[in-house]
């Protein structure tokens, strides 16, 4: 075979691989199950590009959500940025660790991927936050300026990223699921 | 034929054209525009039952005609929404471009509420112990609204 002919072909199948991937993106659903006791049930499903226009909508106000929470201390997204850069430049490990009697935190970077894990046991609660972001996603939604967060970017990043769990909250009586991945329907 | 017959041809001719033709405009504007459907059992004895479908062309006649009767109402629904309006209306009009699937899915003990998207329709189903409501709407619709409200 003539050096033309395999490079038209490896071109061509490149060109299909691209076509592809960029199917698959197009076809991608983000999901949103609430479970909430025995007979209480939210589930969202709504494709990922149709997000990803959407968010480029979300109004300044609600994008500069301002403070983020974290154990009872405010922190601003400014700040958050800051410690963000610091951390990705580290290697993996495990950042954060809150060991109290009634909460537990977990933060940690385990190659492309946040790991963060919590555990709230305040006034007889049980409730576990388990996050699993990647993370281009964590840079992309603090890829703004100031306070601001940007969620296009973030929503953007999690279309490339492709299928995978997000967040997964269960409570006493409650789960909170969000993934993506390529089916209409929640699973 | 006489005169009075031919006349009489005429006018029959003229009715049934204009049978046919108002009948075909109609049948036109529903395959163009969709129709939109309500339905409505309720279970109780004695309860309604509804079943109306609206050719979607006079929904969007009176969108259009809204304007020269609204005493501010559309006005007041874009000051509710704020800076929300561009990503309402952006969301609003990208439900017609949306695949077929259920889109929002509430259970809460015996009710549900879904909101699907069948086809080029947006169907929001409502079933309880009380009975059932259905209503359909062109996906079309919502992008109408959506740039109304631009």
């Amino acid at each position: 075979m003539s050096t033309k002919k395999i490079l038209a072909i490896t071109l061509l199948a490149a060109g299909l691989t691209v076509a592809r991937a960029s199917a698959a993106k197009d076809n991608l659903w983000i999901h949103i199950h609430v479970q909430d006791g025995k007979d209480g049930k939210v589930s969202i499903n709504l494709p990922l590009s149709m997000l990803e226009k959407s968010s480029a909508f979300i109004p300044g106000e609600a994008r500069s959500s301002g403070r983020i929470r974290f154990d009872d201390e405010d922190i601003t997204v400014a700040e958050l940025r800051e410690v963000w850069k610091e951390l990705q430049r580290q290697p993996d490990a495990t950042y954060i660790t809150v060991d109290e009697v009634d909460s537990k935190v977990r933060v940690a970077k385990v190659g492309s991927y946040l790991h963060v894990r919590a555990r709230d046991m305040k006034h007889g609660r049980n409730e576990n936050v388990e996050m699993k972001i990647p993370v281009s996603v964590v840079s992309a939604l603090l890829s703004g300026t100031g306070d601001e967060l940007d969620v296009a970017a973030a929503v953007r990043e999690i279309a490339r990223q492709g299928e995978g769990e997000l967040v997964t909250v269960t409570g006493d009586n409650e789960t909170v699921r969000i993934w993506v991945d390529s089916s209409s329907e929640s699973r | 034929m006489s005169k009075g017959a031919k006349i009489l041809v005429v006018i029959a001719v003229l009715v049934t054209v204009m049978f046919v033709g108002t009948g075909l405009l109609i049948a036109g504007s529903i395959v163009h525009s969709g129709v939109v459907t309500v339905k409505i059992n309720e279970t109780r004895p004695n309860g309604t039952t509804l079943y109306l479908p609206v050719p979607a062309a006079l929904v969007y006649l009176g969108m259009d005609l809204l304007p020269l009767v609204d005493d501010g109402g559309l006005d007041e629904l874009r000051a509710d929404l704020g800076e929300w309006r561009p990503f309402v209306a952006a969301t609003l009009e990208d439900l017609e471009d949306c695949p077929d699937a259920v889109l929002v899915d509430v259970r809460d003990g015996d009710e549900t509420v879904r909101i699907v998207k069948q086809g080029l329709d947006i169907e929001i189903r409502i079933h309880g112990a009380d009975g059932n409501f259905e209503i359909s709407l062109p996906a079309r619709l919502f992008s109408r609204v959506a740039r109304a409200m631009a």
